[in-house]
């Protein structure tokens, strides 16, 4: 089942474009507010956009003519909300099958639950379970629909690390033979999921391709971040990348001289030193001011104008906006064309 | 939480407005004498009309009140302001003129009454105009419970419905209908306890005739003439109803969230 | 005997209430309307139009009072002045209401005006009712009054006299329930008094033969607590005088 999707939806200012292979698993990344949920519903109908064409294995469902009913389309939504109806937790997975029209409806349901492990919660009603407990029965009904693609909108928002945790992996099995689109602002999300990646801005899909390719190699600062890494990018110059403040990186591989080139690293393999330029001939150093501080726990992301380091709490503690900085990168990282 | 202290003597005096009239009901009535003038012969042919005539409108305003509600909530802007107005009419139309109105619409010489008149069907002075005149008055409440329902109910689950493959009837029956539930309940309550106390309009338009069209409060309006006890008994039964639908019917509309 | 303390409040209630009079630019230069006092009046919805004319005559004859109507059904009203109400005047449309408030009544209440029954038929008389007989055919809607009403009593007790079974579909509460429903053409006969047809708008009279058998008689009295007994005594005899007469005599009403 190949998915292609152009949506519209001029009321939210989205624009996208997707593609999804036969069960492939497409993780749609981007912050929130992107556009990203809002892309899911229109492909799955929940929401109306004002352009679309949606093809699914060849067959035209919304385009030029009177567009396929979402009831018909075999798309099915997972929505960030679980959207349980107020039923038994069996009759909600149950829901599906009833609908196309199974006499072993129960039995089907009853299946689902086991898988997602949630057999004994069958007689529950909605406003029973935990919220790991309703995102895994959300995931046991969108299954046990059969749909020919499966949307899952921001499938781990709202939950507790443990409860991600798990549904992670439990749904890492789950999709293996699935056409999917997951939406996600986390790179660890789509790494442990995904067989390609699209990055969205502002409504706009930025970045597309293989997983792989996407999150170790990716073209922009902002699919960089999504990908939480650092771009270094310049120009190709003698074995090493060029920056723009001339500062000087040497690289292994990488296109021929004088082309646009760049290395991603994550942030925590940046070094950050304050005052005089270090000594240390192992590192390649960039001379950069702070723009910016993010504290994330223990650790406080410094964003400079070209690089990011994520470093001790106590580092930052002295470090203002504005403040010169030089960031250490490693020598030798392999290089790629922009 | 508590507003500043000079609010309540005006809230004392509120609730005296409210209550002193319903005491002085209560003081009035010959406690002695209430079962024998509750089930006396035309105490309690009035209350047997008013249940019947009160279950039989309360149905139709289900069967109607509901599909309206939708249709409300499917109109948009100025025009659903405009036909939530008139359909929210009898709610506060005095029942007099909402009797006139029924008289010239379902009457011997009415819009609709008119020609069936001629086809021989006769609603004027049955205890089908009795209904009539109930479910005009209690339609609002149940278009109303539907239509705000609705509207906090917002329609998320029903289109993730659609997209498990539900025809709209299942989608109906099954996701939206349920989740108005206590919606239903109120609404239901109220019309039925609305179509209990009609009074107005079925004097207007239905008439007056013992276990035909003279339903409990009409019977209380006679019997002030001549019995003021019976009169007064009656409204106490009226009243209890009234104070019991109105506990049931606001209780779990607080107490249970939809989910 | 009363105290002056009680003619002051009366006086201060009847300004409050009614009697702008004094400080009105109308009132300049009549000197005698300084002072307006108010008289209550609480008579029987079917006497309105005729109580308007007498009030109006009456406040011509003493300008400084001010007759103040209340109208409503007899029993209505015989039940507000025992609860209370501040009348100065009952004019009843039945005795019997006259009797249920005799302890508030001052003196011998004096019959001023009498009714007989007659049948009310919307225009053109779509049933052909011809008589008190026609209104014992199922096919001619009649609504009648409810027998635990004056009129509903006399109609019954006529009934009886001429040995007609009225075939009722409704027993109304009022003559005005009545007559709204000949007047809508929603019933193709009622029975009401001679006066109400004559005041009723889109209905027509259809005499009863022998409806001289039973009279309603209109008593009025002045109650125990009016403040000024000789207004409201002046008035009752107004109403029962040569003066009362000759307006209740135009609406229809017969002599006592």
């Amino acid at each position: 089942m190949r998915l292609e999707a152009q949506v519209t939806v001029e009321g939210r200012d989205v624009d996208a474009t997707l593609t999804v292979g036969a069960g492939r698993t497409l993780a749609l990344l981007g912050p929130n507010g992107s556009g990203k949920s809002t892309a899911l519903e229109a492909i799955a109908g929940v929401v109306r956009p004002t352009r679309a064409r949606i093809v699914l294995d060849g067959r035209e469902l919304v385009g030029a003519g009177r567009p396929v009913p979402p009831r018909e389309r075999g798309i099915v939504l997972l929505a960030q909300d679980d959207a349980l109806f107020p039923m038994s937790v069996l009759d909600n997975v149950a829901f599906g099958p009833r609908a196309a029209g199974r006499r072993d409806e129960r039995e089907v349901a009853g299946t689902w639950l086991a898988r997602v492990g949630c057999a004994d919660l069958a007689a529950r009603r909605p406003g029973e379970l935990s919220g790991g407990q309703a995102r895994r029965v959300a995931i046991a009904r969108a299954l046990a629909a059969e749909p020919r693609v499966l949307l899952l909108d921001e499938p781990f928002a709202g939950l507790d690390v443990e409860a991600a945790s798990s549904i992670r992996t439990m749904l890492r099995a789950l999709l293996a033979d699935v056409t999917a689109i997951v939406t996600t602002h986390d790179a660890l999300d789509a790494h442990t999921l995904a067989d390609d990646v699209a990055v969205m801005d502002r409504g706009r899909v930025v970045e597309a391709g293989a997983a792989a390719e996407v999150l170790t190699r990716p073209r922009t600062p902002f699919a960089a971040r999504m990908a939480a890494r650092v771009l270094v990018a310049g120009t190709m110059r003698g074995g090493a990348l060029e920056l723009r403040g001339g500062a000087r990186v040497p690289v292994s591989g990488g296109p021929g001289g004088g082309a646009a080139g760049a290395v991603a690293l994550p942030p925590s393999a940046v070094t950050l030193v304050v005052g005089d330029a270090p000594r240390d001939r192992a590192l390649a150093w960039i001379p950069d001011a702070v723009t910016a501080l993010e504290p994330r726990g223990d650790e406080v992301r410094v964003v400079g104008s070209a690089v990011t380091a994520d470093v001790d709490a106590t580092v930052a503690a002295r470090l203002d906006a504005g403040a010169a900085v030089w960031f250490g990168v490693p020598r030798g990282l392999p290089a790629y064309a922009l | 939480m508590t507003g500043p202290r000079w609010l309540v003597p005006l809230a004392v005096a509120g609730a005296l407005l409210v209550a002193l009239p319903l005491v002085g009901l209560l003081a009035r009535a010959s406690w002695g004498e209430m079962w024998s003038l509750i089930t006396a012969t035309a105490s309690l042919e009035a209350l047997a009309l008013s249940l019947r005539t009160s279950l039989v409108a309360t149905a139709l305003v289900l069967v109607l009140g509901v599909p309206l509600g939708f249709a409300l909530h499917a109109l948009q802007g100025r025009v659903r302001a405009v036909a939530r107005a008139v359909l929210l009419a009898p709610l506060v139309l005095p029942p007099v003129v909402g009797g006139l109105a029924l008289l010239y619409a379902f009457g011997r010489r009415g819009l609709l009454g008119g020609p069936l008149e001629d086809a021989g069907v006769s609603i004027a002075y049955t205890t089908v105009a009795v209904v009539l005149a109930q479910a005009f008055v209690a339609m609002p409440f149940m278009v109303v419970s539907v239509e705000s329902a609705l509207a906090t109910h917002g329609s998320r689950r029903e289109a993730i419905a659609a997209t498990l493959g539900a025809s709209r009837t299942r989608i109906l029956a099954r996701v939206t209908l349920p989740a108005l539930g206590p919606a239903l309940a109120t609404g239901t309550v109220l019309a039925f306890a609305r179509a209990l106390g009609e009074f107005g309009a079925t004097l207007t338009f239905a008439g007056s005739l013992a276990g035909v069209t003279r339903t409990t409060p009409l019977e209380i309006y006679l019997a002030r003439e001549t019995d003021p006890d019976a009169a007064v008994a009656l409204s106490i039964v009226l009243l209890v109803v009234a104070v019991t639908v109105v506990a049931v019917a606001y209780r779990p509309v607080a107490g249970r969230a939809v989910r | 005997m009363r105290s002056s303390a009680r003619v002051v409040a009366a006086g201060v209630v009847a300004l409050a209430l009614g009697g702008c009079a004094a400080f009105s630019p109308d009132s300049e230069g009549a000197p005698s309307t300084a002072v307006t006092h108010v008289l209550d009046v609480y008579a029987a919805a079917s006497l309105s139009e005729v109580m308007e004319t007498l009030a109006t005559g009456f406040e011509e004859v003493l300008p400084w009072v001010d007759v103040r109507v209340t109208y409503g059904g007899s029993s209505d009203l015989a039940a507000q002045i025992l609860e209370g109400a501040p009348a100065a005047v009952f004019a009843s449309a039945d005795e019997a209401q006259m009797a249920a408030v005799a302890d508030e009544v001052a003196g011998e209440p004096v019959v001023f005006a009498t009714n007989t029954l007659t049948i009310a038929v919307p225009e053109g008389n779509p049933a052909g009712v011809t008589g008190l007989g026609s209104l014992a055919d199922d096919a001619v809607a009649t609504v009648v009054c409810a027998p635990q009403v004056p009129c509903g009593a006399a109609t019954a007790t006529l009934a009886e006299l001429q040995g007609v079974d009225i075939a009722a579909v409704s027993e109304e509460t009022s003559v005005t329930g009545v007559l709204g429903k000949v007047a809508a053409g929603q019933s193709d006969a009622g029975v009401v008094y001679v006066t109400d047809v004559a005041r009723a708008a889109g209905v027509e009279a259809v005499a009863i033969g022998g409806a001289d058998a039973v009279v309603n008689r209109y008593p009025i009295a002045r109650l125990k607590r009016s403040d000024f007994a000789e207004i409201a005594d002046d008035f009752v005899a107004y109403v029962a005088g040569a003066e009362g007469r000759a307006v209740l005599a135009d609406a229809g009403f017969g002599a006592p």
